[in-house]
């Protein structure tokens, strides 16, 4: 269970975030979305403790993140998974040694369950044969497999998805929220996604937060933000600009 | 606008301490939680491979050609007013106390300075270096303490390599251009040598190699954007070790000398 209370960032004069408030239940798999540059990212590495609030606190399975020593911090990411916007691979390493790094350091595991982990976790995402290639020999949609291979390899609590299907084609990003959704209901793993595109929101969300101005403008179901009246809201879920809305009002 | 020329040497001394605190911070995390240490082992002699045995060959280049010039140019200064055996002692001095470390450290600027802050750099913009956090890795005992305590060892052996090289460049030129023997060469380097003078250029390259090592991962560590950011801390490590190289060497031979 994870609990965000009025966390508020400024970076130099900018507010990025003005007082952001939710929470998300075990098991849950959450959407946020709000345009670029609304601070998706930002938010979502305070979830991570890179990032310290200037005011406010969050709250992972009871602990508060700001109460923790950098040891019990660690303890806490190492139940988090996440995929970052950029795949993030280390590019001095091979597809397999990412892989093997995480899970070397997060579980028990010997070498020959390590091999078949790694086996099973790229076979997941589909990239099986990639084992052996640089970061750099990868596609776009590719790393981000990986990345994702890389974030359930050591069999987290939590999944956060910085913009995983951002950049992708269609066919692929729908194999990744289909991904997404099987570690959510199948693996009861607790999730929080953020993205742009309304598919991917339709396709998995148990529930949806849009982010606007610094805040959390939008809490509530796939349906009601479908059929929200909001002009703000209806804007981002139709991809119009609000005049283009207001005009089409008329 | 006046006033904002005025102002413009305390602004930038503001900022220069306030980099400089914020890179005392940096190193000291090092030092948070020395039981986790030896989890970064291993890395740390990679780091020794590449920041040490990797650089050998332009070091011996470099410190032959300044053996040779060192050797060269101290029989044209004294021309034929003292015995020609006197090149030996410059050349050994010279390359000892000075050219060996100094000339080695700015060779390495560049060819580690730069690298590790663009590499750094380039691990920070591309969210490599939160990764390595998401995983539970302390970053700073990841990237950094194996490349600093790596250019500390390292450095000296490479100072080593490099005074044996000035020397064997500075005898080859000795024999070969100038009328001194081999003999005369090495006698003028017996008279005046102190083997407290091997030792002076080894303490110099420990801190070389801390100072610019240190600096090429505070930069790379806090590079902002995209490629220019990178490109922009691998070129602010290069001045800044230059110039903390030169300001060090005077300082610590006030300090040993
Ligand atoms: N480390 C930082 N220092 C200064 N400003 C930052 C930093 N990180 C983010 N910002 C600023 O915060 C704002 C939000 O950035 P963020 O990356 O969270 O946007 P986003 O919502 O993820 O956008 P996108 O969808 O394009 O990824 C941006 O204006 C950015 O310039
Ligand atoms: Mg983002």
């Amino acid at each position: 269970m994870i609990n965000v209370s009025n966390i508020h960032k400024t970076f130099k004069d900018k507010d990025v975030l003005r007082g952001v408030d939710f929470s998300i239940q075990s098991g849950e798999c959450v959407v946020v979305i709000g345009k670029s540059g609304s601070g998706k990212s930002v938010l979502l590495k305070h979830l991570l403790g890179l990032i310290s609030p200037d005011k406010g606190s969050i709250e992972i399975d009871g602990l508060k993140l700001d109460e923790l020593t950098y040891r019990e911090l660690q303890r806490v990411r190492s139940k988090i998974g996440m995929v970052f916007q950029s795949g993030a691979l280390f590019d001095s390493m091979n597809v397999y040694e990412n892989l093997k790094i995480a899970i070397d350091r997060l579980t028990n595991l010997k070498q020959n369950q390590i091999d078949d982990r790694i086996e099973q976790c790229l076979d997941e995402v589909g990239m099986k044969e990639t084992k052996l290639f640089m970061p750099s020999e990868l596609s776009g949609g590719m790393k981000k497999r990986v990345g994702i291979a890389r974030a359930i390899s050591f069999k987290p609590d939590y999944l956060f998805y910085d913009e995983p299907t951002t950049g992708l084609d269609p066919i692929m990003s729908d194999t990744i929220n289909k991904l997404i959704y099987k570690f959510n209901k199948k693996n009861k793993i607790t999730t929080l996604v953020i993205t742009h595109s309304m598919k991917t929101v339709f396709e998995i969300a148990d529930r949806v937060l849009m982010l606007y101005d610094g805040k959390i403008y939008f809490n509530g179901s796939v349906n009601d933000i479908k059929n929200s009246k909001d002009i703000i809201i209806s804007s981002f879920v139709n991809g119009k600009e609000i005049l283009d809305l207001g005009y089409e009002k008329q | 606008m006046l006033i904002q020329i005025l102002l413009y040497p305390f602004n930038f001394l503001n900022k220069v301490f306030t980099i400089f605190g914020e890179y005392v911070l940096l190193m000291t995390k090092m030092f948070h939680s020395p039981r986790e240490w030896k989890d970064y082992i291993s890395l740390t002699f990679d780091q020794m491979m590449v920041i040490g045995t990797k650089s050998i060959p332009i070091v011996i280049i470099t410190s032959i050609f300044s053996g040779m010039v060192t050797s060269v140019q101290s029989a044209y200064q004294f021309e034929s007013w003292t015995p020609t055996w006197f090149v030996g002692s410059i050349v050994g001095e010279s390359i000892l106390l000075e050219l060996a470390p100094v000339i080695s450290a700015l060779v390495l600027t560049g060819r580690v300075g730069a690298t590790i802050a663009a590499e750094i750099g380039t691990m920070r913009v591309t969210e490599q270096i939160d990764a390595i956090e998401s995983l539970s890795f302390n970053p700073v005992l990841y990237l950094i303490f194996p490349r600093v305590v790596a250019g500390m060892c390292m450095f000296p052996i490479l100072v080593v390599i490099a005074s044996f090289f000035g020397i064997f460049g500075g005898w080859f030129a000795a024999i070969m251009t100038l009328d001194v023997t081999t003999y005369d060469f090495f006698k003028g380097f017996k008279t005046w040598f102190h083997p407290f003078d091997a030792f002076f250029g080894i303490i110099k390259s420990f801190f070389f190699g801390f100072t610019i090592t240190s600096i090429a991962c505070f930069q790379g560590y806090n590079a902002k954007g995209g490629a220019q950011g990178v490109g922009e801390a691998a070129t602010v490590t290069v001045v800044t070790s230059c110039v903390m190289i030169v300001v060090l060497d005077y300082i610590i031979s006030e300090i040993l000398i």
